[in-house]
């Protein structure tokens, strides 16, 4: 199981920490770009989410998957915001993650 | 049922086929008297709560019947628009029936796969720029086969209707009815046999 990163973001958009462990390739723009790109992903997807789901959901997006990488998303109540990129080996990060938040 | 709807988008990114196959339980009936305690608007031609939530209703609801008579988008079978109809308390009767439903959007992207608590998004995109994206119950397994079976279904029927352009929304009635039983054998066994 490989973690690619992880981010936290606060409820305003601005990154507050940014971890790398095993990346392969960098997205060819800035960091601040692409915190920026990251934050108006998730909010985006989170509105998608909502708007196309068919009965009234507790918890929202959850993750999501491409052919190369898993994406794990938590956010917690105060709108922090816990996003890691780990292999597609993982099923379920959303403890990690908050056992991250909780320390 | 536990696959919701079904989607195909074209290259550019326009929707071309709509299916939805929600689950009946998305509707619940009320009754009401003066004065309404939720606010409703005039949305995408459909009268829904903007606000104020109560026993099932939430924001995002419309409205489908009014004392059993079905509604037609803002107006009645009678003709009346319903918000005016609303707003009148001689309307009221001593009980007052209103149904709602829930109405859903589209997007699309180069995901294979999205998860939520409540439902799972599959999306097969094909060498030519199509993509089959299928919203499911987290539970429901066997949504890759389904997916290679819509794109199998769509080149049967679809492509190889001589009146179908490319690109273009996809009406073709053979291409309903296979699609319909595919996701009811995927309901049912959740896997496929070799042949068709």
């Amino acid at each position: 199981m490989t973690v690619h990163n992880l981010y936290i973001f606060d409820r305003n958009g601005s990154c507050l920490h940014y971890s790398e462990w095993n990346r392969k390739k960098q997205a060819g723009i800035s960091k601040e770009e692409e915190f920026k790109l990251m934050y108006g992903m998730l909010f985006s997807m989170r509105s998608f989410v909502s708007k196309m789901s068919p009965l009234d959901m507790k918890d929202g997006f959850l993750s999501f998957q491409t052919s190369r990488y898993k994406l794990h998303y938590y956010e917690t109540p105060t709108g922090i915001k816990l996003v890691m990129n780990t292999d597609l080996s993982v099923n379920n990060c959303r403890e990690t993650l908050q056992q991250i938040y909780s320390t | 049922m536990a696959i919701f709807s079904v989607y195909v988008v074209n290259k550019a990114g326009g929707l071309i086929y709509q299916y939805d196959n929600y689950v009946p339980r998305a509707e619940t009936e009320k009754t009401f008297s003066f004065p309404l305690d939720l606010v409703l608007k005039i949305h995408d031609e459909k009268v829904v709560v903007s606000f104020g939530q109560r026993d099932g209703i939430r924001v995002g609801h419309a409205i489908l019947s009014i004392n059993g008579a079905d509604v037609n988008g803002k107006y009645t079978v009678g003709g009346k628009e319903i918000l005016e109809y609303l707003k009148d308390p001689t309307n009221y009767p001593v009980l007052f029936a209103i149904g709602s439903q829930l109405s859903p959007e589209v997007g699309s992207s180069g995901i294979e796969l999205l998860e939520t608590d409540v439902f799972k998004l599959h999306c097969f995109q094909t060498l030519t720029g199509i993509k089959f994206i299928v919203l499911a119950d987290p539970r429901q397994s066997g949504i890759d086969a389904l997916l290679r079976k819509i794109y199998e279904i769509y080149s049967d029927f679809a492509l190889k209707n001589p009146f179908y352009s490319l690109e273009m929304p996809i009406r073709c009635e053979l291409f309903d009815q296979n699609l319909k039983s595919a996701l009811e054998i995927a309901e049912k066994t959740g896997t496929f046999g070799p042949g068709s």
